[in-house]
């Protein structure tokens, strides 16, 4: 197979190729890397990618197989990792000064899954500073361009993860969704990107933004892509209480299992069952978002519709609430993650400090982005006495609303159909300078993450100018297999044709 | 109007050190920030305690009965490996500056009175006010 | 062993109890304490780590104790059922849901720059300590929460850094608050001796001080005699004894008082207990104030502690000091005294239980266990859980007393060898050739020497001073080195004499 073919396999054929020694898993490697040598340079995708790590990784799957070891679904497929899920033998910065040279003395749990299904990891790959931005602008190293337009940002936080599958470097990644940032760069780089339901991915190794909404989640060119490495990441786990079984997610390590969801099904769903209804909420669509959305939005729904599928407006008020209370209770959770960052057991210290005191203020004034910083006040602020009710508190109570308000509305409906963003890949730099309109671009990713429930963006079209626009689904509790079998239906009666239109 | 003292507090309680530069941006934007988040103060919500993890609401995500793990030891990390990263160590010790008196007084040692006698016990002062049940609620 | 326990209840019963001490008359002192117990679990709180510290620095630290970026911490259930097992013993409320809470502050021992502890929501609400004298102290409430580490600071000017170690970072307490309802130091030694005793008894904390496996912080205030509104209070801590606890409160007290006579106003503060001087000090620095910032942990899920849980735990509660010092009373005849002192520690009080189960005469073998052997163990500084003498032994011992095999002299001489050499009481006995000797043949040939020795007593005791025959006894005794059979021996020397 010629190099861009080996590259064009989907996850499940690649593993199926190196399982049957049609292909080697160096050789795919190799075909990864070869391509990424040519565009990484003008992109920015990744933190640390090291060929002979990767090769070597690759050597080793390829040697299990001449043992006659039985390989996993993965085997010897690249899998890029963004650089907040810690690995072992690999930095983990996070995007970070503060945690620069720091390298984990264990991996995340779904890493450790990853390399269990034989996983070959293909470095660590930018993102905004400890999650935090909507951009990947945010990184203290540098910023990752958009490989479908190098002049636009590739969303954030998992804009690097974005940026190398969409680049080719890489056939598919992990990202972190905390308040959209697995949804928001595979919308903008023409990509599926999974939020799975809170809880369905353990967290332990993930470095904490806001551990009430941090979940880790898959990027990739396909639904069924996405799932594969759902299937396999997912998961309770004991070491993260917050982790949950789920669906018919318990059986670890049988790769038919499916997580969240209903039985398992083919592995090609493109006759999956769509569902009878769905809500959209129009009112709040046309509001927020611009032209080009709103038109592939109509497109989508009009598919939908095509397709049998009963499109029912809803009403979302309390949602609309959801900028504003999800930048309380994040940065609430971040200021007191963030307060782990001292200088004394790993990461940076400042040299100058010569009292207690000054080792903590300099080592935090010196190793934090202004993004960070701007969080960790906002957090220590809305925590601070004589604060707490009204800011934490009141955002507290108003996630209550969202979530019941979400809960009412699935329950009528099977899922719900918006937009991912307000507007396609905007160009770098041009909100950086405003946190707040950055803050604003969320407001389509939020209201699923503050209620946990599943959601998933996937590329729906284009924008007059060519500019990918990615539509989303948020389901029910448990639903994950469910959105991706729609996603599934949705790219094989449009796929080749880069949306509904 | 949020002021730079306040700013300044809220970096005091993080330990930020902040250049004046960057307090003022950040002062800036804080204070659209704010002004934007209090519009939550206007939305109707079922008044009562703070729903915390507690709640009906958040049980959603917590299934009952709690996550717990029996009392099981597992090997803890060599100390090299839990050294590894500190950027200054002392006999097996991380190391800080040197906690002064002055330092030292204003921050509560939690509950750690009474450790060794032979070292230098420093303790941190409680004036706490949000502290639910500790006798000083009751014995002011 | 201290007599911790009994000593301060017979202190405190001499006071005139439940009433408020008078501090130089004119003010009522109100004291409530706060007390840290480490939890008697094999692993820590929220990670796997041994809980066991003092030893090497950071070897028993993982990444979740370390605070290692994207560690989480999981819940140890052993931790939550000793916290009920002690809410069970103190008849709080348990709470079917409680919930973890971050403490927010930044310091070197405190790895994560927060404090997992409860807040709003702890476990265990209400309840009281029993003081064993009728009376009783309220608790506000008992939470979970983890140690920190240890940091050793250098002497003044001596060194330029401090040192983190970490091992105990992660270590379960739980802190038991207690309500303002103590109104003497020697009162407040004696809650703080009870609950001691309790959690000793109930195996959820080994209880020693000395090595703060027990903390005690005190809030101090005085109030105008009779006045109904308490007055502004004061937190000692670094508390590391009940008597330190106790002199810390007089010297409070006394210095509130002065301020207060001086028309001064008391300042709310905390204040360190210097253990050499005897005086506390204001620990007041820099008035910057503390914002602990706390919230819901997001990590931990709520705990949730079913009826059925309870019930279980319930279930299988040892018996409780005070109810062991009523059943020695009640089953054994034990005074009061005597019952305190066999229940002022769990392991007492089983090597007691052990003994009088087949020991002949369970009052006497009280003294001799109270008496004895504990004045012995003290002497060759050992306690009852270092004792070289088993229970079975010991018993050995007394039936060997009760049967008149061995004299009462015989028997204090064997106990005080047993204790020093660890050996069995059959050994010492053979040892020593030591038998208790009831032949009258052997017994008139010791009588005849003492009479032969003591012509004058002879002729008084002839003369009617029958009351010498305890002299003749003690004569015969000593010379036989204690073997000869009181009882035997006194008709043998009234015959001796009459002839």
């Amino acid at each position: 197979m010629s190099k861009t073919s080996l590259r064009d396999l989907s996850l499940s054929e690649a593993a199926l190729a190196v399982r049957n020694g049609e292909v080697t898993s160096v050789d795919l490697a190799d075909a990864f890397l070869s391509h990424s040598e040519q565009v990484e340079p003008g992109i920015g995708a990744f933190l640390h990618l090291e060929r002979d790590e990767v090769l070597q990784a690759a050597e080793e799957i390829d040697q299990r197989r001449a043992r006659g070891e039985a390989l996993g679904e993965l085997a010897g497929v690249p899998i890029a990792i963004k650089d907040n899920i810690a690995t072992t033998g690999m930095p983990t910065t996070c995007a970070s000064r503060i945690l620069e040279g720091h390298r984990p003395v264990r991996d995340a749990t779904a890493v450790r899954k990853l390399r269990e299904a034989g996983a070959v990891l293909f470095g660590k790959t930018n993102l905004d500073e400890f999650g935090m931005g909507s951009s990947t602008e945010n990184s203290a190293y540098h910023v990752t361009r958009n490989p479908l337009r190098v002049d636009r940002v590739p969303g954030g936080s998992s804009g690097g993860s974005a940026a190398a599958v969409a680049s080719g470097q890489a056939p598919a990644a992990l990202g972190s969704d905390t308040g959209g940032s697995v949804r928001q760069p595979a919308a903008f780089c023409g990509l599926v990107g999974l939020k799975p339901q809170y809880g369905r991915v353990s967290r332990s190794g993930l470095v904490a933004f806001a551990s009430s909404l941090d979940v880790i989640g898959p990027m990739g060119r396909s639904a069924e892509d996405v799932r594969l490495l759902l299937n396999v990441i997912s998961g309770p786990d004991s070491l993260d209480s917050t982790s949950r079984a789920g669906g018919s997610s318990s059986r670890p390590g049988d790769s038919t299992s499916r997580p969240g969801g209903s039985p398992t099904g083919p592995e090609n769903r493109a006759d999956a069952p769509l569902p009878s209804v769905l809500g959209i909420p129009r009112r709040w669509i046309e509001r927020g978002a611009g032209s080009d959305v709103v038109r592939v939005f109509e497109e989508t729904c009009e598919w939908f519709r095509a397709h049998g599928v009963e499109l029912r407006e809803i009403e979302l008020e309390a949602a609309e609430q959801a900028v504003a209370t999800y930048y309380v209770i994040a940065d609430a959770e971040a200021s007191s993650n963030l307060s782990r960052y001292d200088g004394v057991r790993f990461g940076y210290r400042a040299q100058s400090a010569e009292t207690l005191e000054e080792l903590y203020t300099r080592t935090r004034g010196e190793g934090f982005g202004l993004e960070v910083k701007r969080r960790i006040l906002l957090g220590t602020f809305v925590l601070s006495a004589g604060y707490y009710d009204a800011y934490y508190g009141q955002a507290q109570r108003v996630r209550s609303r969202i979530r019941s308000e979400l809960e009412t509305v699935l329950s009528g409906v099977e899922g719900i159909l918006l937009p991912t963003t307000p507007t396609p890949p905007f160009p770098l730099g041009q909100k950086s300078d405003d946190p707040l309109e950055m803050y604003l671009s969320d407001l389509y990713t939020l209201p699923a993450s503050l209620a946990g429930i599943p959601a998933v963006s996937f590329p729906a079209g284009q924008s007059e100018d060519g500019l990918p626009v990615g539509m989303q689904l948020y389901g029910r509790d448990d639903s994950e297999q469910d959105l991706l079998d729609w996603v599934s239906r949705f790219e094989s009666s449009t796929r080749g044709n880069g949306g509904a239109s | 109007m949020i002021t730079p003292d306040q700013v300044r507090q809220w970096a005091r309680l993080a330990r930020l050190d902040l250049p004046d530069p960057e307090l003022e941006r950040l002062q800036g934007d804080l204070d659209k920030i704010l002004e934007f988040v209090r519009a939550l103060q206007d939305v109707p919500v079922e008044s009562g305690s703070v729903p915390d993890s507690v709640s009906e609401s958040e049980r959603g995500n917590h299934p009952l009965p709690s996550v717990e793990r029996p009392d099981e030891v597992a090997p803890p990390l060599s100390r090299e490996v839990a050294l590894e990263e500190a950027r200054s160590t002392s006999d097996g010790h991380f190391a800080v500056p040197a906690v002064v008196e002055s330092e030292a007084q204003y921050e509560r040692r939690t509950g750690s009175a009474g450790g060794d006698s032979n070292e230098n016990t420093v303790l941190r002062e409680d004036s706490d006010s949000r502290e639910p049940g500790s006798s000083g609620d009751s014995n002011l | 062993m201290n007599a911790d326990f009994a000593d301060r209840q017979r202190s405190a019963k001499s006071e005139e109890s439940g009433k408020s001490a008078k501090v130089a008359g004119r003010y009522d002192l109100v004291i409530g304490l706060e007390v840290h117990a480490q939890l008697r679990t094999a692993s820590k709180l929220f990670c796997s780590c041994p809980n066991a510290f003092g030893h090497d620095p950071n070897r028993n630290v993982c990444p979740v104790c370390l605070g290692h970026p994207g560690a989480l911490p999981v819940l140890n259930t052993r931790a939550v059922d000793l916290a009920v097992l002690l809410g069970e013993a103190l008849g709080c409320e348990i709470r079917e849901t409680s919930v973890f809470a971050r403490k927010n502050y930044f310091y070197p021992d405190l790895p994560k720059g927060y404090q997992i502890s409860q807040f709003e929501h702890p476990i265990c609400v209400g309840g009281a300590v029993p003081l064993g004298d009728g009376r009783s102290v309220g608790l506000v409430r008992i939470h979970i929460e983890e140690d920190a580490g240890k940091s050793k600071h250098p002497e003044a000017g001596d060194d330029t850094e401090s040192r983190i170690d970490l091992n105990r970072c992660g270590v379960p307490l739980v802190e038991i608050v207690g309500q303002p309802e103590l109104h003497s130091a020697e009162d407040a030694g004696l809650y703080l001796s009870s609950l001691k005793r309790i959690v000793e008894f109930l195996d959820v904390c080994d209880g020693n001080m000395e090595e703060g496996s027990l903390r005690c912080d005190a809030n101090v205030s005085l109030k105008p005699a009779g006045a109904a509104e308490l007055g502004t209070r004061t937190e000692i801590k670094n508390l590391n004894s009940i008597r330190n606890l106790e002199r810390a409160i007089r010297f409070e007290a006394d210095r509130q008082a002065k301020i207060l006579d001086d028309g001064g106003t008391i300042d709310q503060e905390t204040r360190l207990f210097d253990e050499a001087s005897g005086r506390t000090r204001s620990m007041r620095g820099k008035e910057d104030a503390h914002d602990y910032r706390y919230f819901p942990d997001p990590d931990l899920p709520p705990v949730f502690v079913s009826d059925d849980r309870r019930t279980r735990i319930a279930a299988v509660m040892p018996e409780l000091p005070l109810q062991r010092q009523s059943r020695f009373e009640n089953s054994f005849g034990l005074s009061p005294d005597d019952a305190a002192v066999l229940t002022q520690t769990r392991a007492l009080a089983d090597y007691y239980d052990a003994v009088a189960e087949s020991a002949p005469d369970p009052v006497a073998a009280a003294n001799w266990v109270r008496t004895e052997l504990l004045g012995r163990l003290s002497a060759e500084g050992k306690d009852i859980t270092s004792s070289p003498v088993s229970p079975r032994e010991l018993t050995a011992l007394l039936k060997a007393l009760d049967d008149g095999t061995l004299s009462g002299k015989l028997g204090k001489a064997a106990v005080a060898e047993m204790v020093e050499t660890g050996d069995a009481f059959a050994v010492v006995v053979e040892r020593n050739g030591w038998k208790v000797v009831s032949d009258t043949g052997q017994l008139a040939v010791w009588v005849a020497e003492a009479i032969e020795k003591n012509p004058s007593e002879v002729a008084s005791y002839r003369a009617g001073k029958t009351s010498l025959l305890n002299f003749f006894v003690g004569q015969v005794m000593k010379a036989s080195r204690g073997q000869a059979d009181p009882g035997a021996l006194r008709p043998v020397i009234e015959k001796a004499l009459e002839d």
